[in-house]
């Protein structure tokens, strides 16, 4: 080695010095900085803001079912329906002996106040850890209906302490008397937003429950900071299980937290897929920011190479400055996500509300792990997408590079490459469509819209050079310069544009995707109401205001409203829950009197209708729902296993109807076989035929003129039911909906982020215009041109992308998840508004680069 | 026709706030006769490339006046000024400043159509004139760059402007090529008599014009013998 020669550097400074170099850059060009990290902050908000929506509800439905502050090791619920004798409370007793556990029942009811619903949480005070602390018991039991509520629940309704407050149960109601709030530890912040604790004796006897309870909680009793074993808590359940028998059933904890998994998987489901569709609008967002940003440095990076930088050393350098982005960019974005998480916690609010209790979320501060998990999200992101612009910035020979058209030529070598990556992404995108949900997740399904989206991606640049010759053709036999410039510059830039394009059809076609859904769903939901709303009065008691409730009328008033003038038939339903293998589930006796055999919505995989439903009055089977069906792997001619309190029963399946009631699944049984299985006649609710049907104002009358004025019904006409069905429909999209328009908003701001940064990139373009004679109208008229091809081109791929979508999400997500299928139904005006939409919108991200323009230095003013 | 260019104490300084303020221009006068080829040499920062900016409209100027063809030309406001580029001038520059995705054919015709002319047929003859009728349809990237200069040439003069700038129109070339592009300025000069102003360092290039100015430290000073 030459004496003279410097030695070579270790690689510690090498890396420190590309470290300092890559930061120097971000530092060197502000408004790009700025931009790009404007909008990886953005993408990572968006999935920051889901993760906590997911997670607060969880917590919220986790905290709803627990009512303890350490959860129960184990539980004892009844097999079906929901109460059972509160005389197994001694023979648990006797069944535990001397182990250190002891026993908290609880009756668990919702109840209506102010016209919400609310739980009603019957316990044992004496017993009980949720016993308000310095609280004497005995005020809580000499005083009738005496409540505490939480904190949150006196604020929202604005409850005072001796305040009376008349609740409804089934079609009684109850005055509580409020004896004050419970202490704000972080349970009780985490119970849901509407909730009563009240003494479980008075609420036994004041709600017409009495000797009954919902479940039985074991609390470990041992030395404090101590916990059972595992090995001691199974020997527990297998044991008390044998000796309570089959009337009841013994849950592990883990057992219980599959029950409201269970019962969350659906609506964990959507929002996996709505994290799904947050995460490729955030995905392409922070992609399209971070390749322009790489994009318009091709002529630096060729100048490093001939300058004797490698290739690898390029990639280190860039490689940095993603990460630089990615850290940067996660950590803005954890600011932004505590905006965003306040919009999706109101919007999945108000979803869970449609299936369970208004939970109470709170939008509380994020954990260090969810920090880190946004940052790294975001550092990942960057690190994926800086992958292609390396690739080619550093294959590219340096003297292409350093001439403007070589960055065109870089892309044009690619085109091959596009069309087969476009073929490929599209063969695993069908592939997985095709393969099996796992525990009811449909991840094949995700994965399918997933590589659909990246099949358009590809084919966007491949396509638009298939088509530059005939745009070039166009271009030059338009009259007018101006537009025809921006024809060409549109053309030749695909290595540019496509990212912007991308951006709009990928997040267009998330949302169209979406819209055919939630169209396809509404249609067949519609559909399916007029065949089997066919009554023309539907009663139920008045407290139960969601799909399932515990509440129930009597056989009295059913055989009075049966004999009220008028009525020419009443059917009746009674709907429990019950767990079937080992899965929450619902059994249903219906007074079923006919299906309908040519509908859109027949029977599935089933014999003629009347040959089942003959067989059914018969006693000969069962009906099970398609989501029954689906979730239990079952077909027509299988058995199927029940609980009774006479025992588990098992019977044939004669046919499978739909429903869209539940996810769950329904058995549905002959009327007649209710008293006999379940010991009671009481009906859930009652379907009235009336003689005159168009007379259903007058009947109503002169039925609650019948009634007793103490009996608290719910009356809906057909048209009500409807209504009411059809506005629960679209609250259960709630957090659907807030996520779409987070998807338009975020797309909007990509396109203006896009403009942007082509513009920056294209300053010394602008500035050639200027010298030529361009005025600056004329520019701005050029650049809207630009923005509208781009945006068409990115609607038009993104309304075809969503097509395929949504066809992915109703005949493959959709079946896997819930269970039962729906018709295709395409929304066309919808969809064209939101196209509309859309362009309008987009055309407002003109504003950004036309102020820029405006300012001469920044754009045009610079010198050739 | 050319352009007529007369100027009086033109003055131009460039500034920001806080920092000491820099006279690029100070003091110049000089008056150009339409059809006259004026060379203006000077050291690297002596202001050649402002003075052209300011001819062009592009740089306004401080101080003094301006007149082009008796036109108070810090009068007219920034759609006029633009407005004049596009009629009456063309400009040749250093590093040929073609546009990457348009053919040779399409830059070329770019300053006519913006003057609401299409004429193919004048664009394939000037390409013709200039040596490149075979290449009308080749990308500037397939072009060297003696041929690209000999588009921005032709692209410059199309419109028959009547005032050119040219910026060190040889500057990116070798001597050959460049002499080439001189002598191809030369006879379009002959042909359409538009007024030039070109700056450059190269005093074989300089020779080219009717007359030469040097420009040293803002101002107009006698030739060096």
């Amino acid at each position: 080695m030459d004496a003279l020669s410097p030695p070579p550097p270790s690689p510690v400074s090498t890396i420190l010095f590309f470290l300092s170099y890559s930061f120097r850059n971000l530092r060197r060009t502000p408004l790009a900085t700025a931009l790009t990290l404007f909008g990886i902050s953005l993408g990572t908000a968006i999935v920051l803001a889901i993760v906590q929506a997911d997670r607060s509800s969880l917590l919220s439905f986790k905290n709803a079912v627990n009512h303890v502050k350490n959860p129960a090791v184990l539980s004892i619920v009844a097999p079906s329906g929901t109460f059972f004798p509160d005389t197994t409370i001694d023979e648990v007793e006797g069944a535990l002996g001397p182990a250190p556990f002891r026993l908290s029942p609880l009756l668990e009811l919702t109840v209506v106040a102010k016209g919400q619903i609310f739980l009603l949480k019957g316990l044992d005070f004496l017993e009980s850890a949720d016993r308000p602390p310095g609280k004497n018991p005995r005020d809580v039991l000499s005083v009738p209906g005496g409540a505490y509520l939480p904190p949150h629940t006196l604020a929202l309704w604005h409850l005072k302490t001796g305040e009376s407050l008349p609740v409804s149960y089934g079609t009684k109601t109850v005055t509580l008397k409020i004896l004050g709030e419970i202490p704000e530890t972080l349970r009780t912040r985490m119970l849901p937003r509407n909730t009563f604790l009240i003494d479980l004796s008075w609420a036994q006897e004041l709600f017409g429950r009495n000797a009954q309870i919902t479940r039985i909680d074991l609390l470990w009793d041992g030395q404090k900071k101590t916990k059972p074993s595992h090995a001691l808590v199974t020997r527990l359940a297998q044991s008390l299980q044998k000796d309570l028998g089959k009337k009841v059933r013994v849950l592990s904890r883990k057992e219980r937290k599959s029950q409201y998994d269970s019962m969350l998987s659906a609506y964990r489901s959507n929002l996996t897929a709505l994290s799904l569709v947050a995460f490729l609008v955030a995905y392409f967002l922070i992609a399209n920011t971070l390749l322009l940003f790489v994009v318009r440095r091709r002529a630096e990076i060729a100048t490093l190479r001939l300058l004797g930088v490698t290739a690898r050393e390029i990639r280190l350098l860039l490689v940095f400055e993603a990460g630089w982005f990615g850290v940067l960019g996660g950590l803005f974005g954890i600011l932004w996500g505590q905006s965003l998480a306040t919009v999706t916690l109101r919007a999945v609010s108000r979803t869970i509300a449609t299936m369970f209790l208004p939970p109470h979320l709170l939008p509380s501060s994020t954990s260090f792990s969810e920090d880190l998990l946004a940052v790294a999200f975001s550092l990942g992101v960057c690190l994926v997408a800086i992958y292609a612009p390396l690739r080619e910035a550093t294959t590219i020979a340096p003297v292409l590079g350093l001439s403007r058209m070589g960055e065109e030529e870089g892309a044009l070598l690619g085109q091959k490459k596009f069309w087969g990556l476009f073929v490929l992404f599209g063969l695993l995108s069908f592939i997985s469509s095709r393969l099996p949900a796992v525990h009811r997740f449909p991840w094949g399904g995700y994965a399918a819209a997933l590589l659909a989206v990246f099949s358009g991606s590809f084919l966007i640049p491949a396509l638009l050079s298939a088509l530059a010759p005939l745009f070039r053709k166009l271009s030059a036999s338009l009259e007018h310069p101006v537009p025809a410039l921006s024809l060409s510059a549109f053309t030749a830039t695909t290595s540019r544009t496509r990212i912007a394009i991308s951006g709009v059809m990928a997040s267009l076609g998330m949302v169209v995707g979406i819209v055919v859904m939630i169209s396809s769903f509404e249609r067949t939901l519609n559909l399916w109401i007029d065949e089997n709303l066919t009554a023309d009065v539907y009663i139920k008691p008045a407290t139960c205001l969601s799909s399932y409730c515990t509440e129930t009328l009597t056989d009295d008033l059913y055989r009075k409203i049966k004999g009220t003038e008028g009525v020419l038939r009443v059917a009746r339903y009674t709907l429990l829950s019950a767990m079937i293998a080992g899965k929450p589930s619902y059994l249903a006796y219906s007074d079923l009197d006919r299906f309908y055999q040519k509908t859109p919505l027949p029977l599935v995989d089933s014999p003629p209708s009347s040959q089942v439903l003959r067989a059914f009055m018969e006693g000969q089977g069962v009906l099970v729902s398609e989501p029954f069906a689906n979730r239990f792997q079952k077909e027509v001619g299988d058995r199927v296993t029940y609980p009774t309190r006479k025992g588990p029963v098992t019977r044939k399946i004669l046919g499978i109807y739909r429903d869209y009631s539940t996810i769950e699944g329904i058995l549905l049984l002959p009327y007649g076989q209710l008293l006999p299985e379940q010991g009671t006649l009481a009906p859930s609710n009652l379907s009235l035929f009336l003689l005159h049907p168009d007379k259903v104002g007058s009947f109503l009358s002169r039925l609650n003129g019948t009634l007793s004025p103490d009996i608290h019904l719910l009356i809906r006409s057909q048209d009500g039911l409807r209504n009411r069905i059809l506005e629960v429909f679209h609250q259960s999209f709630s957090v659907t909906y807030a996520l779409l328009f987070i998807a338009i908003v975020v797309s909007i701001f990509g396109v203006s982020n896009s403009l942007v940064l082509l513009l920056y990139e294209r300053r010394r373009e602008f500035a050639l215009y200027r010298y030529l004679g361009l005025l600056y109208r004329e520019q701005i008229l050029m650049l809207f041109f630009e923005t509208v091809l781009i945006v068409l081109w990115g609607i038009l791929m993104g309304v075809v992308l969503g097509l395929i979508v949504g066809a992915i999400i109703v005949f493959v997500i959709n079946r896997e998840a819930f269970g039962w299928t729906i018709l295709w139904h395409l929304p066309t005006m919808n969809i064209f508004l939101l196209c509309l939409l859309l362009f309008t919108a987009s055309l407002l991200s003109l504003l950004a680069p036309a102020y820029l323009l405006r300012r001469d230095r920044t754009i045009a003013g610079e010198r050739l | 026709m050319g352009i007529s260019l007369r100027a009086e104490s033109l003055g131009k300084s460039y500034g920001r706030p806080g920092a000491p303020i820099q006279k690029v221009l100070s003091d110049l006068s000089f008056a150009i006769d339409d059809g006259e080829w004026v060379v203006i040499m000077g050291d690297s920062g002596s202001g050649k490339s402002t003075l052209l900016n300011i001819l062009a409209g592009i740089d306004p100027f401080d101080s003094g006046t301006l007149f082009l063809d008796g036109r108070p030309w810090g009068e007219l406001n920034d759609e006029e000024k633009t407005l004049t580029r596009r009629r009456d001038m063309g400009f040749i520059f250093q590093n040929y400043n073609l546009f990457p995705f348009l053919s040779a054919f399409e830059n070329v015709a770019l300053p006519a159509r913006l003057n609401g002319r299409r004429d193919r047929e004048a664009v394939l003859a000037l390409l013709g004139e200039v040596g490149l009728g075979e290449k009308a349809g080749k990308f500037p990237s397939q072009l060297s760059g003696g041929e690209q200069q000999r588009v921005a040439v032709a692209r410059a003069l199309i419109h028959r402007p009547r005032l050119l700038l040219a910026d060190e129109p040889t500057g990116a070339l070798d001597h050959l090529t460049g002499e080439r592009i001189l002598d191809l300025m030369h006879q379009l000069h002959r042909e359409f008599r538009p007024t030039i102003v070109m700056s450059t360092h190269s005093l074989d290039a300089a020779r080219y014009g009717d007359r030469i100015l040097h420009l040293r430290d803002g101002r107009f000073v006698p030739s060096p013998s």
